[in-house]
């Protein structure tokens, strides 16, 4: 797979002709990686709270007929706040992959994720030459451990990588792919915000790198269309807004989201981030004109733990390329082989096949607190239900209409005097049992052996009814309005 | 060095007000002055908690800090705390000042330096004050220093693992880093060249000297456990760095991604896999752990420095000519203009210097005049540095800290976290008397359980007293 893509990336002139046993060990160390890849994608559990929510979206679409453009009678606290429909395009793909059976979803995960990696290992080769680029793709997948589950991140370094790829060489058909690609992208999730971000980067790129007019002319179009791009979604004007807070890094939603990468995504922080950056120090960037793309990724990560998966595509090939400018007689070394590379493709969708079939075929993982969650929903009692952590509350909401939440995962949509209500009673700020009260709470899904479950149990009227290995269920009997 | 004397005076302005005229804000001073009176009385350091400890009496300890807390006795009050707590400010600066001159050795610009230093006096604020770690910072940066040097001058290292192992356990850092000096050398000489086997023979002895102190074995042998000790989880200062903390953020971030950005094995010169190394140590470490942001600050800032130098055209170095009536004017005034400005800012920052509150002061002092015997908990385990020593109370856990066992731990946390049980741990550890801030969780059960009462409150803190418990 990644062989595939990086064949018909780049012919490199002058480069060392190696022996036939020397390519194909090269090919058969990339089908390794890919299997591995591969691998790790099958036993990556989804993100439950937003697989949970992109099904109740997509199926609420395919239902309407229609985008839901409002938060709905689901929640309590703000049913008329808009949503703009930010993510209907990926709500109805996920929800349509996950109609067609988990054999399906879990093929279209894994390849979606040989897909982003082998994107990485062509901008690598590109930049770096054959040898360096599986380092770019295997410190890739470092910085995805935990990722590449469904809705776990995949999509966005997909795009990410896609785009980068895209405009490693500005012109005309870049440059209108690119805008494609913003498109699809904004329509798929808030992450399309990044879009114009990263082709900025590439335009630095290419003046700081006093690339030929006409290049720095067209990274500037790619740089307008993606921007353009970001208006063509049913959100329109409000999309920027809308997805600035759906990336959640804005710090004004402390105490609703977790944004530390030790938390959101741990493995990828201590084993990918960690390595990636211990390179950077010894490698640097040697070429200075990569250091916008560098550092954006790098902040953009430490921002958001979520955002790893989204460095780890964007910054290796950098390092690659930083790399083979130091070594550059090893960076000559030439693995083209078009039967080799066949070859590993043909590997990866046979691993990436019996990968899904074992995905299926297992168990379904539990999510301690989501299924809490989806329990509370399925009870049968109307429940005005309050979940300490958001995202659970997508669980409550994909299992049934008939509940109605404080806040849910959508963020971007509510208010920020909902958010601070919310934040205020799950950190038992002075006014939070007024908060129980005034919006008449009668469930709530508190974090297991946190003050907030201590303080509720212990107050008169609320009861614990569930627990799992992440939440506390309470319930109280009567609410006074 | 003449920018970077403005930015250091800038600095030393900030670190002198702070430590002087503002009062302690860490707890660890209290229990140190304890330490220094014991030693001083026993003359000998001692080896486990005492009764005043409630969970844990005589349970073994590493008092680490045994020279600070002799230190901090002396300089308990009046000229003797204005003395002692402007060391541990003169200290932060003698710090950066080392690493800044380490900078300039190595061929940085005085622009280079300057830059590096604001960044890295930055990645010392929110960690300084008067405290034990701050009086080690220029260990770490002589022994950098030293270890950087020519000829005999990382030998140099030896003897500051020794002195450094007795005032604090970050001492562990000097073998470590003389040993990675020695295999970024080793590369560096493509061999066990001469500088290589000098640094690897450095590493051994730093390895011995930081056992010069009153614990031998025990002092490497603690700062070990603490790799996996549980008990990091639940100290703030343990937990991962955060882009939110303002030390981490402008101060050690930039120097970070600037090292990252520069990398240090492309760079020419003889130290390129040794400068990697060792900053690789510093970048797992800040990465690893917020407590870590100043030293990161203090080992980047000559490396980075140079590598600025020498990459980037806007910082290099200005060729040297023959010193001009201006360049000696400058050499004294800039220094000298610093120290007025440092006065300034200092004045001007002490008579803003806050109340002390931060430590449940009042709340604690009132207790102290309470009659009967009080066994404490405090939701702040340092508050409870306060109370030790005093007569008749006792502590569920300290600013000690480490030598508490890991079940005391989770009964502070079970406790803190309204658990199921923590009104049976309360009762069963014996707590008769409980410290927490106004309207927190911990306040907020206890207002409403039967049993405690209301002691003491402000508009800060609240005491509660066991109903019925000897007063």
């Amino acid at each position: 797979m990644i062989g595939a893509v990086a064949t018909a990336a780049i012919d490199r002139p002058g480069a060392a002709q190696p022996g036939i046993v020397a390519v194909r060990a090269y090919w058969a160390a990339a089908a390794l990686l890919a299997a591995a890849i591969a691998a790790a994608a099958s036993v990556a559990h989804p993100d439950a709270g937003a697989v949970a929510l992109a099904r109740a979206f997509g199926s609420a679409i395919l239902r309407d007929r229609a985008i839901p453009m409002h938060l709905g009678a689901q929640t309590f606290t703000a049913p008329s706040a808009s949503t703009g429909g930010v993510g209907w395009l990926g709500a109805l793909a996920i929800e349509l992959l996950a109609r067609s059976g988990r054999a399906t979803a879990a093929f279209a995960t894994i390849v979606t994720a040989l897909a982003t990696f082998a994107l990485v290992g062509a901008r690598a080769q590109r930049r770096a030459g054959w040898l360096f680029a599986p380092a770019a793709v295997a410190l890739a997948a470092a910085c995805a451990l935990g990722s590449l589950g469904v809705a776990g991140g995949i999509v966005t370094a997909a795009f990410a990588a896609a785009l980068a790829l895209v405009l490693e060489r500005p012109g005309p058909r870049a440059a209108a792919a690119a805008t494609v690609l913003a498109v699809v992208w904004c329509n798929v999730a808030p992450q399309g915000l990044l879009a114009p971000a990263i082709a900025l980067c590439a335009a630095l790129e290419a003046a700081i790198a006093s690339a030929p007019a006409e290049r720095r002319r067209w990274a500037w179009f790619a740089c307008a269309g993606t921007a353009l791009g970001t208006l063509a979604t049913p959100a329109l004007l409000a999309y920027h807004a809308l997805a600035f807070e759906g990336l959640r890094v804005d710090r004004a939603l402390e105490g609703i989201v977790a944004f530390h990468p030790i938390d959101v995504a741990p493995l990828a922080y201590r084993v990918g981030f960690m390595c990636a950056v211990l390179a950077a120090i010894a490698l640097g960037l040697q070429r200075p004109a990569s250091v916008p793309l560098f550092l954006a990724a790098a902040l953009l990560a430490l921002a958001n733990g979520s955002y790893v998966v989204v460095f780890g595509v964007l910054a290796p090939p950098l390092l690659a390329a930083s790399a083979a400018a130091l070594l550059p007689r090893v960076a000559a070394f030439d693995a083209r082989s078009a039967s080799a590379a066949g070859f590993c493709a043909a590997f990866a969708v046979v691993v990436a096949a019996a990968g899904a079939w074992w995905a299926s075929e297992r168990p379904a993982p539990s999510a301690p607190g989501y299924d809490l969650a989806a329990a509370v929903a399925q009870g049968g009692k109307p429940h005005r239900l309050l979940c300490a952590d958001v995202d659970w509350c997508d669980a409550a909401l994909a299992a049934s209409p008939a509940i109605a939440v404080f806040a849910d995962g959508r963020v971007a949509a509510y208010p920020p005097a909902v958010l601070k209500r919310q934040a205020d009673t799950v950190q038992l700020k002075a006014s939070w049992r007024r908060t129980l009260d005034r919006d008449r709470v009668d469930a709530i899904l508190a974090r297991k052996n946190r003050s907030f479950a201590g303080l509720v149990g212990m107050s008169p009227g609320w009861h614990e009814v569930a627990s799992d290995d992440a939440a506390e269920l309470f319930e109280r009997a009567a609410v006074t309005p | 060095m003449k920018f970077a004397w403005l930015v250091l005076a800038l600095f030393g302005a900030r670190f002198v007000t702070t430590a002087i005229a503002f009062p302690p804000g860490d707890g660890d001073l209290y229990w140190q002055r304890m330490l220094g009176a014991q030693v001083l009385r026993a003359h000998a350091v001692p080896r486990a908690l005492g009764p005043e400890s409630l969970t844990a009496p005589y349970a073994p300890w590493v008092p680490q800090e045994w020279l600070f807390g002799i230190a901090a006795y002396f300089g308990s009050s009046g000229l003797g705390w204005d003395l002692f707590s402007g060391a541990c400010a003169l200290a932060a600066l003698a710090a950066l000042i080392i690493a800044c001159m380490h900078a300039v050795r190595r061929g940085a610009s005085e622009l280079a330096v300057a830059v590096c230093a604001a960044c890295a006096g930055i990645a010392l604020f929110e960690s300084f004050g008067v405290r034990a770690q701050v009086a080690a910072w220029p260990f770490l940066a002589l022994l950098l220093f030293a270890l950087d040097g020519e000829g005999l001058w990382p030998f140099a290292a030896v003897a500051i693992a020794a002195v450094w192992s007795n005032l604090h356990a970050s001492a562990m850092l000097a073998p470590v880093l003389a040993a990675v000096s020695a295999v970024g050398s080793g590369l560096d000489e493509r061999g066990f060249g001469p500088r290589t086997r000098r640094l690897a023979l450095v590493a051994g002895l730093c390895a011995l000297a930081i056992c010069c102190n009153p614990f031998g074995w025990d002092l490497p042998r603690y700062a070990l456990g603490l790799f996996d000790n549980p008990i990091k989880s639940y100290i703030s200062e343990w937990k991962v760095t955060d882009i939110d903390d303002n030390s981490f953020a402008f101060g050690a971030l930039p120097l970070l991604l600037g090292a990252m950005v520069l990398g240090t094995v492309g760079a020419p010169g003889d130290r390129r896999w040794r400068d990697g190394f060792v900053l690789g140590v510093f970048a797992f470490l800040v990465l690893s752990a917020a407590r870590n942001v100043n030293i990161f600050g203090i080992g980047a800032l000559p490396i980075v420095a140079s590598a600025l130098t020498r990459r980037v055209p806007r910082f290099e170095r200005a060729p040297q000519g023959p010193p001009t009536d201006a360049d000696r004017i400058a050499a004294w005034a800039l220094p000298v203009g610093a120290l007025g400005l440092a006065l300034v800012i200092g004045v001007k920052l002490a008579s803003h210097a806050p109340p002390a509150t931060g430590l449940a002061n009042a709340p604690l002092a009132a207790l102290a005049k309470m009659p009967g015997e009080h066994d404490i908990y405090c939701a702040d385990f340092a508050w409870c540095s306060l109370a030790l020593g005093v007569p008749h109370e006792r502590v569920f856990l300290d600013g000690r800290a480490d030598p508490y066992p890991r079940p005391v731990w989770e009964d502070f946390v079970a406790v803190l976290r309204i658990d199921p049980r923590w009104q049976a741990i309360l009762a069963g550890r014996g707590v008769n008397t409980v410290v927490v801030k106004r309207n927190s969780p911990l306040d907020q059960a206890l207002a409403i359980t039967h049993g405690w009462r209301t002691a003491y409150a402000d508009k800060e803190y609240r005491l509660y007293l066991r109903a019925g418990a000897r007063t």
